[in-house]
């Protein structure tokens, strides 16, 4: 059985070498396309198995849709003839599994993690999932409310609020205008969308678009050949959409919104940098972004520990598959204290572009970056989502090490070069959001020509 | 500068590692948690595994906010904010977190009610620079004026410009925690009132820690890459003040209406009930309650458990629904409950996720004709084994790693267990019966004690419609089973547990929280 399969199929192995990533990557892939990665890992009798589709907002190219490969992930747990929904639940709880899924910009994961004795199981389920999904409207209709549901919680956050303006405002063609949540009025309308579903279910739910990544403690010659025969059928080929690139801004976008309830004032400023196709630039914004706004930086002293003028400091450098933005929000004090934070941003940035770099601290950043692989891959769950992020950033497991290496040698020269490239106000947008008890927009800052979207 | 003995036998045990990998590795020596200490000095808790990559040293002690005198609420949890990250005697705030970067290090401190822990993980090869200024973040803070009026200001601003308005759904957790603790040691928020931090003076916080961060009061634990009794050696070096105990707390009492509605200006609506219970994990009937909790309502783990089915998969009610049968917070990297939030009064809890406003009143009826169902007939004996499946192996990723293997011991000791109680309910599943977990649902849940808190705006309109006792009947844009519509008809007109306007109070957000 095994060799006549194996006749089907291509499966070429290959061996990561030990690098920045502490876990080896043993990668294959089968005839139809679809890439298995299998990490050995000390969890003993514990395993985490994944597929990831390299499907997400960003592929919601259609006006009106935006959102719907989060809703996709949702309505994936809907189930096939074989497996109702109710199935899949039942079986995966009762082999003690751990299981969700998240939806990203440029990915969706769906995972489950639990005894590695369930895994022949999990494999056939998710197989069938994957392959023979099958909802109907109704179903669909019910899951758009759920989704609505998911939208509801995260209304009343100004940071969630914040971010989807910036999106919006920054990005005028490409699809990085919205995210994975999609814009409020095209999830209140997603009940009409079914059809629609089922074309996003035939263009990327394919082999050739899947990842299938299992970390753990797990025989790994049995669990691939479970994987070969569960999955060895799957036909189709993917059909990627052309995303319409964003053009390159010419001028500062400056918007100033107001939020309903109390909050401190926020500023976000976010740059359009390079995305992964560029990953000596993936790299530098990886070192840049903590060096210039995480708490051991100059900003950060100056502005939260020193001067009192911000609270806090947030956000953090995301690659992204396509040209996406750096940015960093600025949780102020209160609103008198926007005109200084910009300010000192500018400086921070200045002396960035013109060379002044704390070497001692430049050091300190790329020791960070390296040891937080080692500490965030603490799980079999957490290791296969780093892996995963990375992988579908590039289409290429070897993503990461590749990215990690270039981290290493990040130079001071190299970051002046991108700031002085990238970090310029024509290519910035900010957003401005406080209070205001009247729903009125905030009022423009003195010497800003900011006006409303 | 000397170095300290302490450190030279990590790096020893980093060597010996390195020897042990050279001539073909070894797996984990990990040993059981050792209880040791005296009443007054510290407890130590220890896991050697010398081939794990990472190292966490957790310094638990039994202050929390509970400690806080009365008029100024918050103070355990500023003390403790600006011990973590105020600097220390040697280190500036700003050095503090320069020197802990480079390792990546994790420093974190958690508040609860009547514990802290300073939480910290490292690299293995970074823990002798990481764990000296661990100690020094407990027992040598800077405690500067600057530190703590930025740390102070923080915390007021937490709560006017965050608690109230950030998150429905942590205003409605939070709400019902005042309704349930109401004139106890819990009954404040954890991180203050306004007026209270208003009140407390740099001078207040150096008084505190010498009250409450005491020798007395600390476990010491460490667990992962070293070898030896590593938290042995991290309490040998902390020369912290004896102090004493704090006394053990009544059982709280709640006076509390049946409904506490806040008039918050927010389009979706977040509910949260509960009451309290002294159910805790030594009690013999604790293991039952847990499986009768989970069929209801296992947090974040779907349709296989009953509120998250009826209101969110066959209803769309909104984006989930769970039940917890003691005090919840989820850990920070997973859907996992975090260690070390242990407490010796405890909670029964549901947290329905925002509704629509116009399905607030049929959401909260679902659920309590859901747990009404639940308290009643108890579980099916399909159910049953379902359940202690699942658990008997989604439990295994309580304590599958070093900090949550450590948390979990640290918490065994806070409940006095003389067996851990991960091992203790594991053992328990498989005999469970039927009458057993049906038993103790009947003796331990009685639904008419449920108090509800409402995050909504139209609170008054709210109020007005429980007092009346009006339905609210719900529509739906598909075909449904008519089981679910004939359901849905008793749901509609639900008892809410109602007997007069003096069940139902409302609020505005902003007198919430302030003092």
């Amino acid at each position: 059985m095994v060799a006549l399969l194996s006749a089907a199929m291509v499966a070429a192995a290959t061996v990561s070498a030990a690098g920045a990533f502490p876990y080896p990557v043993h990668r294959r892939t089968l005839g139809n396309g679809l890439e298995v990665i299998l990490v050995p890992y000390d969890s003993p009798g514990l395993a985490a198995y994944f597929t990831a589709f390299r499907v997400g907002s960003r592929d919601e190219v259609e006006k009106g849709r935006s959102g719907f490969a989060h809703f996709f992930e949702h309505l994936s747990f809907r189930g096939t003839r074989a497996h109702s929904g109710d199935d899949w639940e039942r079986i995966t709880k009762s082999l003690g599994y751990d299981s969700n899924a998240y939806t990203e910009d440029d990915a969706t994961v769906y995972w489950l993690a639990g005894p590695t004795a369930g895994l022949p199981t999990i494999i056939d389920l998710e197989a069938d999932r994957f392959m023979n999904l099958a909802y109907s409207e109704d179903d669909f209709k019910i899951e758009a409310r759920a989704v609505l549901g998911e939208l509801l919680k995260d209304l009343s956050s100004p940071d969630f609020k914040l971010f989807e303006v910036a999106r919006e405002r920054a990005f005028s063609r490409h699809t990085y205008r919205h995210g994975a949540m999609g814009f409020e009025r095209d999830v209140r309308a997603m009940p009409s969308g079914y059809l629609y579903s089922l074309e996003l279910y035939r263009r990327f739910y394919r082999p050739d678009n899947a990842t299938v990544v299992v970390v753990g403690d797990f025989d790994e010659e049995r669990t691939f050949r479970d994987i070969e025969r569960a999955f060895g059928s799957w036909q189709g080929t993917g059909q990627p959409v052309a995303v319409e690139p964003e053009p390159a801004q010419v001028a500062e976008r400056q918007v100033r919104i107001a939020f309903p309830t109390p909050i401190l004032p926020r500023l976000y400023s976010g740059w359009h940098t390079p995305g992964a196709a560029d990953p000596a630039a993936v790299a530098a914004q990886l070192v840049l972004w903590p060096f210039l706004f995480a708490r051991p930086s100059a900003l950060y002293r100056e502005l939260v520990l020193e001067r009192h003028l911000v609270e806090e400091i947030g956000g953090e450098y995301e690659p992204h598959r396509d040209p996406f933005l750096f940015g960093c929000e600025l949780v102020l004090k209160n609103a008198a204290a926007e005109g200084k934070a910009r300010a000192a941003v500018d400086r921070a940035i200045a002396d960035v572009a013109a060379g002044r770099i704390d070497l001692r601290l430049l050091a300190d950043v790329k020791s960070n970056v390296l040891a937080s692989l080692v500490m965030e891959t603490d799980t079999p769950y957490r290791t296969g989502v780093w892996l995963l992020y990375y992988r579908e950033l590039a289409g290429d497991p070897g993503y990461l090490e590749g990215v990690m290496e270039r981290v290493r040698r990040v130079s001071p020269e190299d970051l002046s070069v991108f700031a002085r490239r990238w970090l310029s106000p024509p290519n910035r947008t900010t957003v401005f959001m406080s209070w205001e008890p009247r729903g009125r927009s905030p009022r423009p800052l003195a010497g800003l020509g900011g006006g409303a979207p | 500068m000397m170095e300290r003995p302490l450190f030279r036998a990590v790096r020893g045990a980093a060597l010996a590692f390195a020897l042990a990998c050279a001539s073909g590795g070894q797996g984990p020596r990990q040993q059981k948690a050792r209880p040791a200490g005296s009443p007054s000095r510290p407890q130590l808790v220890s896991f050697s595994a010398p081939s794990h990559a990472t190292v966490a040293v957790r310094l638990f002690f039994r202050s929390g906010s509970a400690d806080d005198p009365p008029g100024m609420e918050g103070l355990t949890k500023l003390t403790a904010d600006l011990m973590a990250e105020g600097g220390t005697e040697r280190l500036s705030a700003s050095e503090l977190a320069r020197a802990l970067y480079p390792m990546a290090a994790e420093l974190e401190v958690v508040v609860d009610k009547e514990t802290t822990v300073f939480a910290g993980r490292c690299p293995r090869e970074a823990v002798s620079r990481f764990v000296p200024v661990l100690e020094d973040v407990v027992q040598h803070p800077r405690l500067d004026e600057h530190e703590f009026e930025r740390v102070k200001s923080r915390a007021v601003d937490a709560i006017e410009k965050g608690l109230r308005s950030e998150s429905d759904e942590v205003l409605g957790q939070q709400t019902l925690s005042l309704m349930l603790y109401g004139g106890h040691p819990y009954g404040h928020f954890t991180g203050g009132t306004v007026q209270g931090l208003k009140r407390i003076s740099l001078a207040d916080v150096r008084a505190h820690l010498r009250r409450v961060f005491v020798a007395s009061r600390l476990t010491v634990g460490a667990a992962g890459g070293y070898e030896g009794d590593f938290s042995a050696r991290i309490a040998a070096d902390l020369h912290l003040p004896v102090g004493s105990a704090r006394p053990p707390l009544p059982a709280p009492a709640s006076s509390a209406p049946r409904f506490l509605l806040v008039e918050k200006r927010s389009t979706p609506t977040a509910i949260s009930m509960g009451f309290t219970w002294e159910m805790t994990r030594g009690h013999p009937d604790f293991p039952a309650l847990v499986v009768a909790v989970s069929a209801l309502g296992e947090h974040r783990q779907g349709a296989s458990f009953r509120l998250f089915r009826e209101l969110r998969e066959v209803r769309g009610l909104n984006y989930g629904d769970y039940a917890y049968p003691e005090h919840f917070v989820q850990a920070s990297d997973s859907a996992l409950p975090a260690v070390n939030h242990p407490r010796s009064h405890q909670e029964f809890t549901i947290w329905i996720r925002p509704v629509e406003p116009q399905h607030r009143l049929f959401a909260i009826r679902a659920a309590l004709y859901e747990i009404d169902r639940w308290a009643r007939d108890g579980l099916t004996r399909e159910e049953l084994e379902r359940v202690k499946a699942f658990l008997a192996g989604y439990t295994l990723a309580f304590d599958a790693t070093d900090t949550r293997r450590l948390g979990y011991a640290i918490d065994d000791r806070f409940y006095g267990l003389s067996a851990p109680w991960l091992s203790t309910l594991r053992a328990r599943l498989p005999s469970l019966t039927l009458e057993e977990v049906n038993g103790a649902l009947k003796r331990h849940v009685d639904p008419a004690r449920l108090r509800i808190a409402v995050a909504t705006h139209g609170a008054a309109e709210l109020a007005a419609e429980i007092t009346g006792g009006a339905a609210s009947p719900i529509s739906y844009s598909v075909q449904k089973p008519k089981e679910v519509l004939a359901a849905d008809q008793v749901i509609e007109r639900f008892p809410l547990g109602v007997n007069g306007p003096q069940d139902v109070q409302t609020v505005r957000v902003e007198d919430l929280f302030e003092n």
